[in-house]
């Protein structure tokens, strides 16, 4: 029962981070994207993929490693292992943001296409 | 002793197909920008090869959640003092939230990383598609630099 509590609380919480960061994340990113891209539509898209991506990447990551436990006697018990939990998951989601930004300026190199180097 | 396994499959195959057709269509409308780009001016191409890419990735994503249904008790060190262990196995809401839980996070990230390779794929294929076509052009001028030299030098 307090396990059952904890666990649906643990999951919708989750679910609820994960797509508010990412709308987040969507709305601020396409001015990052389009700087590197220098096209509407394509960055539309590009934005959306990373999106839809990143939702799927995190909350299929954190469902995933959702920790088996021995069975909880109060709610006070269920209230901490939530808390932890998601503790953990936010400074999972931070890393992961930081890193992202650190990532695509180096990108911007391997996806932009060569400069014409006009010969006449 | 009425156990779980089937409300579990029966949540878990739905929640699947429908990630599945959700995840599909995304892919399909957000790649045909990539591949009007990758096949210029070959526009049924382009939409032939998005019709293909997504009835591949229907069938991996597919095949891979079907593969993953099976729900199997995996004794653990302690289980082996328990006779009743295997019996006792998904009798709990408890355990049957941990097992869907580990299903479904498991097939959607499958499916997220799937979704990237994706993206990264067009990213790549547009960026040599570009490079083709600025060689192709730089080329063309090189041989009208040959055939007509420029007549005051």
């Amino acid at each position: 029962m307090y396990n059952l509590f904890a666990y649906i609380l643990y999951l919708s919480l989750v679910l609820f981070v994960v797509i508010f960061v990412g709308r987040f994340l969507y709305n601020n990113g396409r001015f990052y994207l389009m700087d590197i891209f220098n096209d509407e539509k394509l960055v539309d898209s590009v934005n959306r993929f990373m999106y839809a991506g990143y939702c799927l990447v995190n909350a299929g990551g954190a469902f995933n490693c959702l920790h088996k436990t021995n069975t909880f006697s109060s709610y006070t018990e269920s209230v901490v292992y939530v808390s932890e939990n998601t503790g953990e998951l936010l400074i999972l989601l931070g890393i992961m943001h930081f890193i992202n930004m650190l990532v695509l300026p180096l990108l911007k190199n391997v996806f932009k296409s060569k400069k014409v180097v006009s010969k006449t | 002793m009425n156990n779980f396994i089937i409300t579990a499959y029966s949540i878990y195959l739905p929640v699947m197909i429908a990630l599945t057709i959700w995840v599909a269509r995304t892919i399909h409308k957000n790649t045909k920008v990539f591949l009007v780009e990758i096949f210029p001016n070959h526009e049924t191409v382009a939409f032939a090869v998005n019709n293909l890419l997504q009835m591949g990735f229907y069938l991996i994503s597919l095949g891979y959640g079907f593969l993953r249904l099976r729900i199997h008790y995996s004794p653990s060190y302690f289980s082996q003092y328990d006779e009743n262990a295997s019996k006792l196995f998904m009798t709990t809401q408890k355990e049957l939230v941990e097992e869907l839980a580990s299903k479904v996070g498991g097939f959607t990230l499958f499916v997220g990383f799937l979704l990237f390779f994706n993206l990264f794929l067009m990213l790549i294929l547009r960026r040599s598609s570009k490079n083709s076509k600025l060689k192709a052009q730089q080329f063309q001028q090189y041989a009208q630099n040959i055939i007509k030299p420029n007549p005051t030098a």
